[in-house]
């Protein structure tokens, strides 16, 4: 318990967090668009990704948005593995403020995508209902999240232990969940190559 | 002011429950065939300007 207190002030006194994600197998790189082409991604999250139609159908050009950030997905030291994820663990560290909190959204992203989105489909006379607004204007707000140079986003209050990730990631190391190092050897000869 | 109902996702809620255009209720919590976790919210949505929270 003492050492979970000093590891804590460790954490906060370097204003690093320390952040894992989990494989089936090793991974030299951590890479966002490899996310949505796992083949065990289906239904509601593959529609994150979804492009929508602005312009009316069979219309030309064709105008369509498709503004979801790929993103991978990291829990910090706090954070239980839900079942199903790989026993490769692969540690990072990042500043915790490089992370945007989407609850406090202290640059407004959201309302602003919200109301660009809303605009977009009065131009091109597009009649969209509130899940599909509400999705789009999301992936915008994610979106501006990136473009402002954001490492990725946070999730205080819904998914506090859980980080995105925008950009491909190097792990600082790689280690099996029941401690042993496993394909590590392989794994640094392959990274050395 | 409308009142619709959908399906979201973390971040999804994040974004809208900061919103304060937006009354977000969560009625239920519940896990996809992948173990994603999703919502189902009850939206209240003022942004038409109309009995602003």
């Amino acid at each position: 318990m003492a050492k979970r207190g000093l590891d804590t002030i460790g954490k906060i006194a370097s204003g690093l967090l320390d952040l894992f994600h989990y494989s089936d197998e090793p991974l030299e790189v951590i890479d966002p668009s490899k996310y949505l082409t796992n083949p065990n991604i289906r239904s509601q999250e593959r529609e994150l990704s979804y492009p929508s139609l602005l312009s009316q159908y069979g219309e030309k050009p064709e105008v369509v948005i498709n503004e979801y950030p790929p993103q991978s997905y990291f829990g910090d030291a706090d954070y239980k593995p839900e079942g199903g994820l790989g026993e490769f663990i692969h540690h990072t560290q990042d500043p915790t403020e490089g992370f945007y909190d989407i609850n406090a959204d202290i640059d407004r992203f959201f309302p602003i995508a919200l109301e660009e989105v809303k605009d977009l489909a009065a131009k091109y006379k597009k009649e969209l209902n509130p899940v599909e607004i509400n999705r789009l204007a999301t992936n915008r707000a994610m979106k501006y999240a990136k473009d402002f140079k954001y490492l990725g986003l946070s999730n205080r209050i819904y998914r506090p232990n859980v980080y995105t990730r925008f950009q491909k990631v190097i792990p600082m190391d790689v280690s099996k969940r029941d401690g042993s190092v496993g394909d590590l050897l392989e794994y640094l000869k392959k990274a050395g190559e | 002011m409308t009142e619709y109902e959908m399906d979201v996702d973390d971040i999804g809620l994040g974004f809208m429950s900061g919103y304060e255009k937006y009354d977000v209720e969560v009625i239920k919590e519940y896990k996809t065939d992948t173990m994603q976790k999703l919502y189902r919210v009850k939206v209240k949505d003022y942004t038409d300007g109309t009995n602003n929270i």
